[in-house]
């Protein structure tokens, strides 16, 4: 799996590019890159488009980024291939989880947020 | 003078044209060389296949012998023909659980198994997998588990085996995903998935055996219709 991080030079917003399977063998070091990066910012948007898998195990980091975040802008995920999004259909979390396809969509998402909650 | 009653128990034809073809297609031999080989014409062989014609006994003996199957191959009807069965050994290592997907995917698209089947079976079986590379045996400990894949049509089955700590996944429920998932280390989820995405699953512990999980899911082909 692959992880690239880049600043995105806006209102302290970053793009988390992942690659490969989110499955258990590869969601403790996505967790340990994010953990790095939430002392950074709080305002995260995740490109999927090259994750080609999406476990439970992968899913709960999500989850967790996303509590962590939630107050302060949140996590916002973008390009999700169908399997990802059927996986996490499946776990009946398609409303918990923001999704949108693109990232200028993700940013309006997050600065929406950002403008109510401050 | 008593009534004689003849009652004709009937059998499902055997098909000895498909029999026949696959057969030969096995052997890697062409209806010519099958004709030559044993005096008969390549168009008479065809007609066989076909279920145009049937040979005689004579000729039947004659094509097992060149085939080299047993003399009554063709006229014996399996009432349960042999089931395709898949199966893999695999140290309890989290980098297989790649391999096992990209198997299992191949595997389901030979078969054409629709799109959305594949996809549930995938995330069942990773998340079986993950369960016992994790938990079932001490951690660090190399040791190997079973995953034996079953197609038959309209159904796939998957079974598990592994001689870990004695686990039931069976038992274990999740009522709210939401609250459970914002826990770390809740094995709840994967379990909650699998039994989602799968029509049955099964558990059973024996001391030869040790963990036996059976899971099964009614498929489509990749048309979308019932097989």
């Amino acid at each position: 799996m692959k992880i690239e991080t880049v600043d995105l030079n806006r209102n302290n917003i970053y793009l988390v590019k992942v690659a490969g399977r989110l499955d258990a063998a590869f969601s403790a070091q996505l967790e340990d890159e994010i953990d790095q990066l939430l002392e950074r910012t709080k305002k995260i948007i995740m490109d999927f488009s090259s994750v080609t898998y999406l476990s439970s195990s992968g899913l709960r980091v999500l989850l967790s980024v996303k509590r962590e975040t939630e107050n302060q802008g949140g996590l916002v995920l973008i390009n999700l291939a169908d399997i990802v999004k059927r996986i996490i259909h499946v776990a009946e979390l398609d409303d918990f989880l923001s999704l949108a396809d693109s990232v200028d969509e993700a940013i309006k998402i997050i600065e929406k947020k950002t403008a109510s909650s401050s | 003078m008593g009534v004689t009653t003849f009652c004709e128990i009937r059998s499902r034809p055997v098909d000895i044209g498909k029999k026949l073809k696959e057969v030969r297609r096995l052997r890697g031999i062409s209806l010519r060389a099958l004709g030559k080989r044993i005096e008969v014409s390549a168009s008479f062989l065809s007609q066989v296949e076909q279920g145009k014609c049937r040979p005689s006994l004579e000729t039947l003996g004659r094509i097992s012998a060149a085939l080299e199957v047993k003399a009554d191959y063709f006229l014996r009807d399996e009432e349960k023909p042999a089931k395709e069965v898949l199966e893999i050994k695999l140290p309890n290592r989290l980098k297989y659980l790649s391999v096992v997907g990209s198997l299992v995917t191949e595997a389901c698209r030979v078969h054409q198994i629709h799109q959305r089947d594949v996809e549930d079976i995938l995330l069942a079986i990773d998340e079986a997998c993950t369960n016992i590379i994790k938990y079932a045996y001490d951690v660090g400990s190399l040791r190997d588990f079973t995953i034996r894949l079953t197609f038959d049509p309209g159904m796939v089955s998957i079974h598990f085996e592994d001689k870990g700590t004695p686990f039931n996944p069976v038992n274990v429920n999740l009522l709210n995903p939401e609250i459970d998932m914002g826990r770390r280390n809740v094995t709840g989820m994967g379990i909650y998935l699998m039994k989602k995405v799968m029509d049955k699953v099964e558990y059973q512990y024996s001391v030869e055996r040790g963990n036996c999980l059976t899971l099964t899911k009614k498929v489509s082909d990749s048309s979308g219709s019932q097989i």
